[in-house]
């Protein structure tokens, strides 16, 4: 598993890593997390199907047990991953915003 | 039974439906995770976030692609190659059934005849599939398992219709019309 496959994935794995940058979470609090953040609500099996391909892929792992939940957190090449992923949409989107704004101003 | 029961009408995932679901996973996969994914589940559907089915849609769309996963890269080709096919399959005979291919009545071979007059259920002219030639057998050309039609030579290239009189029987030993 490398960060290929990630890259090749959906944008689940993106939701993951983005709940998961700035604190540990379980998988309860990830599924409310980004349903807040992103307005998708992700089932258990999808959630852990992710989890299960980040953490085979280094960029997230799990921390002991806590009331019989386990948090994950994100790695050091989870965080760089995702910087390099939201930095690509990032310009990606000011591109097309810049091209819709040209578009609406010319017409 | 009454275990199901109750747990349906509580709203709970049914502990014996749950256990049929992490079956459906990868041994290592439901050795890490299955007990995570299970409690999660039950929290969910205690706190009113999903449903007892929904979760079970879920959990069993999980569970095959972490099949798929398992098996390696593998699967994406192969199942690429099957859509293909099956693409293929289709569009070859949205064609072949519009298409009238020139080709001499002569030419059918005996198993493709066969295998025409086999499939034949309902009367009444009908387009046959076939790259080779297309026929059109009447109903009377519906013969038993074990025989063939041969369709008399000479007849219009192309789309054939073939009239009763033109079925002949040919079975290993007996040959005979089967026209009126």
């Amino acid at each position: 598993m490398t960060t290929d496959s990630i890259r090749g994935s959906s944008d689940r794995s993106i939701l993951v890593l983005t709940s998961l940058a700035d604190c540990p979470k379980h998988g309860y609090a990830l599924i409310k997390d980004i349903e807040a953040f992103a307005g998708v609500r992700l089932g258990a099996g999808t959630l852990y199907s992710a989890l299960a391909k980040l953490e085979r892929a280094a960029l997230v792992e799990p921390l002991p047990a806590e009331e019989r939940r386990h948090p994950y957190r994100i790695t050091e090449a989870g965080r760089e991953f995702l910087y390099q992923r939201l930095t690509e949409s990032a310009r990606i989107a000011e591109v097309g915003l810049r091209r819709i704004a040209i578009a609406v101003a010319s017409s | 039974m009454t275990r199901r029961l109750s747990a349906r009408r509580t709203g709970e995932l049914d502990p014996r439906l749950a256990w049929l679901l992490m079956m459906l996973y990868p041994r290592a996969w439901r050795a890490r995770y299955g007990a995570e994914v299970l409690r999660l589940t039950r929290e969910l559907i205690a706190a009113g976030e999903t449903t007892p089915a929904r979760a079970a849609v879920n959990l069993a769309c999980a569970a095959v692609v972490e099949r798929c996963r398992a098996l390696g890269h593998w699967w994406r080709p192969a199942l690429a190659m099957s859509v293909a096919a099956l693409l293929a399959l289709a569009a070859g005979l949205s064609v072949t059934s519009h298409t009238q291919r020139a080709v001499s009545a002569s030419a059918a071979p005996v198993s493709l005849v066969r295998f025409l007059c086999s499939s034949r259920s309902a009367p009444g002219p009908r387009k046959v599939p076939s790259p080779r030639l297309c026929v059109a057998l009447p109903i009377r050309c519906r013969i038993g398992t074990g025989h063939a039609v041969k369709v008399i030579p000479a007849r219009p290239a192309g789309r054939v219709t073939v009239k009763s009189a033109d079925c002949v029987l040919a079975a290993p030993d007996k040959a005979r019309t089967s026209g009126p």
